[in-house]
């Protein structure tokens, strides 16, 4: 709902400034706001009236308030943001890409006979995990408070790889696919492989603290919300003769990849500005959190953290 | 000087007999997962990890894991099975169960002991108890063996093992003494490599 409102605002204020002008938006916003509030007092009033609660548990109608409040704040955060400021619109692409770390989903049945080796200081058996995330984006960022504060929505689009391999000194670990009365079969893996990509909005908040000459240094925090676009499995045996088995021996693990994605992030970076009002950012993301579930089916990923680069170009020249 | 040439020679030769060595090698070594309700022995597992483990009172008598943990040696008519290991880690000992009247052809054949239990104190059954070189027929006051699952393992639709997993539990004399071997469960493949009928 935020990103929506944020991208119907954008775009009004596109139309509204064409010619590269600078604009002040306090009167049209206090008028936006005006209009919000009222239609929502007015769809409130009517719910009463109409007696909707009624048949409502507690739980549901604390929850329609929660609601309500959530938007009714995050218009309140927009309009306070919007008032009586000059603004900016940058349009721009990022590129970013990380590591991501997870538990071994308990659906595979891995015997536990690998070599120790040192993960992130610690030593660890069993099969190693290489996960990655890579995502680019598309994003409108709107400079909301003297060149330091930002709001940025857009389109991304994520790709996750994730690789389950023998410890560190094993070509391959052993997999238990089948256990019945006529016998348990083992089959040697290689490499588990998954792919899966998601189309997502992130939503993110950028402050600049820092300003020398050109060069800010800012912190941000986002989310983004999304749906599963493709996923795809395959498995590499040590043995060729097992290809033939390989959707058989993939199936013995019923996690189902979850079609929405969401997680919930935060950087820090260093922004560079060229006088025609160009901006490329590096960034560091931060260990961030997965707010879905099963977005991949081979580990359970819990964080992700990488680098982010980026390149903004302004659609109004700078005052 | 020589250190720091003698290390990364070693590095390498490990390697190479790392990269040498025979697949199922790691289906023969022993995994070790202890169980945290029972510290000192394995958990009870069924995957073949090649680890016993029992309280002789309170102490453990577990396999390590540089002997072979387990060997069954058929005569003509009876099935031995011999569990190797240390008592309190440091006191080599062995445990035999012997059962007459059974008498397995190949390791293959091992599956027919699935679900079976064994009285300890009938008539068909002996166990003895080895330590220092020592062999003491045990005299059980009441014990079972009990064989929870067998089962043929295939790697890459290979026969390769039979698995066989239970738990045991005996109370018998040791110098004269009343003991309980208590908590006793294993986990042992059986290949060619240690499975003997002669």
């Amino acid at each position: 709902m935020l990103t929506i409102i944020l991208l119907l605002t954008i775009i009004s204020l596109k139309i509204k400034t064409k010619g590269g002008m600078n604009y002040r938006i306090s009167e049209k916003s206090t008028t936006f706001w005006f209009t919000v509030s009222s239609f929502t007092k007015r769809k409130f009033q009517q719910a009463k009236q109409n007696n909707i609660f009624a048949n409502k548990s507690s739980a549901q109608r604390e929850q329609f308030m929660k609601k309500t409040g959530i938007l009714l704040l995050s218009l309140l955060l927009i309009q306070s943001l919007f008032a009586q400021e000059n603004h900016r619109i940058l349009l721009g692409f990022d590129f970013g890409g990380g590591t991501v770390a997870g538990e071994l989903s308990n659906n595979w049945s891995i015997r536990q006979d690998l070599s120790s080796y040192s993960d992130y200081g610690n030593f660890s058996s069993g099969v190693r995990n290489e996960s990655s995330i890579m995502y680019f984006s598309f994003k409108p960022e709107l400079i909301i408070k003297q060149n330091r504060l930002s709001l940025l929505s857009g389109l991304r689009f994520t790709l996750f790889d994730s690789y389950l391999k023998g410890g560190i000194n094993d070509e391959y670990f052993f997999l238990r696919y089948k256990s019945a009365p006529s016998g348990t079969e083992f089959a040697r893996i290689s490499t588990l492989s998954e792919t899966v990509s998601y189309l997502s909005i992130p939503l993110e908040l950028k402050y600049v603290p820092i300003q020398i000459s050109n060069v800010g240094f800012y912190a941000k925090v986002g989310t983004e919300a999304g749906v599963k676009l493709n996923s795809k499995k395959s498995i590499a045996f040590t043995s060729e003769t097992m290809n033939e088995y390989s959707e058989e021996i993939l199936n013995t693990n019923p996690t189902k990849i979850n079609s929405m994605y969401s997680t919930i992030y935060g950087a820090f970076g260093v922004r560079w500005e060229s006088l025609k009002g160009t901006q490329v950012n590096m960034e560091w993301v931060l260990p961030s959190q997965f707010l879905t579930k099963n977005n991949l089916s081979q580990i359970t990923p819990e964080m992700y953290s990488g680098f982010q680069l980026s390149v903004m170009f302004p659609l109004q020249k700078t005052k | 000087m020589k250190k720091t040439i003698l290390l990364p020679v070693l590095s390498i030769l490990m390697l190479i007999v790392a990269g040498c060595s025979n697949e199922d090698y790691r289906l023969n070594k022993s995994v070790f997962i202890e169980d945290i309700t029972n510290p000192g022995l394995p958990e009870y597992s069924e995957w073949g990890y090649n680890t016993f483990g029992a309280y002789i009172d309170r102490v453990p008598f577990v396999s390590d894991m540089v002997n072979l943990p387990a060997k069954i040696i058929v005569n003509p008519d009876t099935f031995n099975l011999v569990l190797n290991g240390k008592i309190n880690n440091s006191e080599p000992a062995s445990l035999k169960f012997r059962i007459f009247g059974y008498a397995p052809a190949t390791y293959s054949d091992l599956v027919s002991l699935n679900g079976k239990s064994y009285n300890l104190k009938d008539n068909s059954c002996l166990v003895e108890l080895t330590e220092a070189g020592n062999v003491t027929p045990l005299k059980i006051i009441s014990g079972e063996l009990k064989f929870v699952r067998a089962q043929k393992l295939f790697v890459d639709k290979e026969l390769v093992k039979t698995i066989l997993s239970g738990t045991f539990h005996i109370q018998t004399f040791r110098k004269n003494e009343p003991i309980t071997i208590s908590g006793g469960r294993f986990d042992l493949g059986f290949g060619t490599e240690n499975f003997y009928n002669f």
